[in-house]
């Protein structure tokens, strides 16, 4: 009799470890790969030069190129600094306009505010579709971000970083991507 | 004493033939016939085995997973509740969206425990802690039928109406020679 509630206690955890490894492993798990994060060099803003362009490469390769449903997504990073002339008072708009993104998620309006040697941080995130790539070839999208002064006084420094991630569903028969080197951003001179 | 209710608590529910068949097929179906599946309509079905064979089994894992705190949770009563909060649960996951990130997010944490444990043993980086893929399908909620099976089920293997009536009659007879019997919980086998 004992034995028999031995064995039940046996049957009974097994079956519930069974149950657990099923219930969990049967989900299948998102794939993620991610590209390093990049910095590009400082620019400034003066009223000789009053806007800047910085923009990124965002390159896929197989197997994350043409992989169904892949979006890059991709996060731009930036601090902007007013280097205000001696005696100004009152604050410096920068108008802001990130390209290349598909849905932007800008933290940063459009026009920004600057105080006097306060930093002022920038961000957006958005997509870029790498899912209608032609399979087995590499491409990508350009992404980037505009800033323009219209009333220069003083200099305004900044400085950009940018990052990118891919994730998504496995693909039945078809290897899901995983690696250093599927997806990468760099600057653009 | 006969008909107690520690007699019925004796079996686990788990261990049964309806849960194993149902652990048996889900495994089968995940690991082996969606990736033979091919088309729409082979899709589509496999996805919904999955469901219904989860459905069949995951109230009585609930039930088995909640007993060292509660006790003994093996009555209808018990299964009943599980197969409402099962289908409560299954039915918010495949209509509001945040129950799906919810679920994305809670089974790919259970995974990510199993496989940093793996990678741990064998000295392999942690992996990324990323949630699984669920699909927000309402055609899914056709699956609810899977419960069907826990609900009803611990009648399953008790006879037909006659032998239920039988041993009814035998229990109320029972009773009336044992009076201490009287309110003993009448033998409910489970599924």
């Amino acid at each position: 009799m004992r034995r028999s509630t031995a064995l039940r206690r046996v049957l009974h955890g097994l079956a519930i470890v069974v149950a657990l490894s099923a219930t969990v492993a049967t989900s299948q798990r998102r794939w993620h790969v991610e590209a390093p994060e990049v910095g590009a060099a400082a620019q400034s803003l003066d009223a000789a030069q009053p806007g800047a362009v910085r923009r990124f490469r965002v390159a896929a390769r197989p197997p994350l190129a043409g992989y169904d449903g892949a979006h890059a997504r991709v996060t731009l990073q930036g601090t902007a600094t007013w280097a205000a002339p001696p005696g100004a008072t009152g604050t410096a708009v920068l108008r802001v306009v990130y390209t290349g993104l598909l849905r932007p998620d800008a933290q940063a309006s459009s026009e920004v505010v600057l105080r006097p040697g306060e930093p002022l941080a920038l961000s957006a995130v958005g997509d870029v579709d790498v899912s209608r790539c032609v399979e087995g070839r590499e491409c990508g999208g350009i992404v980037g971000v505009e800033v323009t002064w219209p009333r220069p006084e003083g200099r305004v420094e900044l400085a950009w970083t940018a990052a990118a991630t891919a994730s998504g569903t496995p693909e039945r028969r078809r290897a899901e991507p995983s690696g250093d080197g599927l997806l990468v951003i760099e600057a653009m001179p | 004493m006969i008909g107690t209710r520690s007699d019925g608590l004796d079996r686990p529910l788990l261990v049964a033939p309806a849960p194993l068949l149902a652990i048996a097929a889900l495994l089968i179906n995940d690991h082996v016939l969606k990736s033979l599946a091919t088309g729409d309509a082979a899709t589509w079905v496999t996805g919904k085995v999955s469901d219904v064979a989860g459905l069949v089994y995951f109230p009585l894992l609930l039930l088995a997973l909640l007993e060292p705190a509660f006790g003994p949770l093996r009555e209808r009563r018990h299964v009943r509740v599980a197969a409402i909060v099962t289908g409560l649960g299954f039915a918010a996951v495949k209509l509001w969206p945040i129950a799906t990130a919810a679920y994305g997010i809670t089974w790919g944490a259970m995974q990510w425990v199993a496989l940093a444990s793996i990678a741990a043993a064998i000295g392999d980086d942690a992996p990324h802690l990323l949630p699984v893929a669920c699909v927000a399908d309402p055609t899914d909620l056709l699956a609810l039928a899977g419960l069907a099976i826990p609900w009803f089920g611990r009648d399953c293997d008790s006879g037909t109406g006659a032998d239920r009536g039988e041993a009814r009659r035998k229990s109320s007879e029972l009773a009336g020679e044992f009076p201490e019997a009287k309110h003993s919980t009448i033998l409910v086998r489970p599924i």
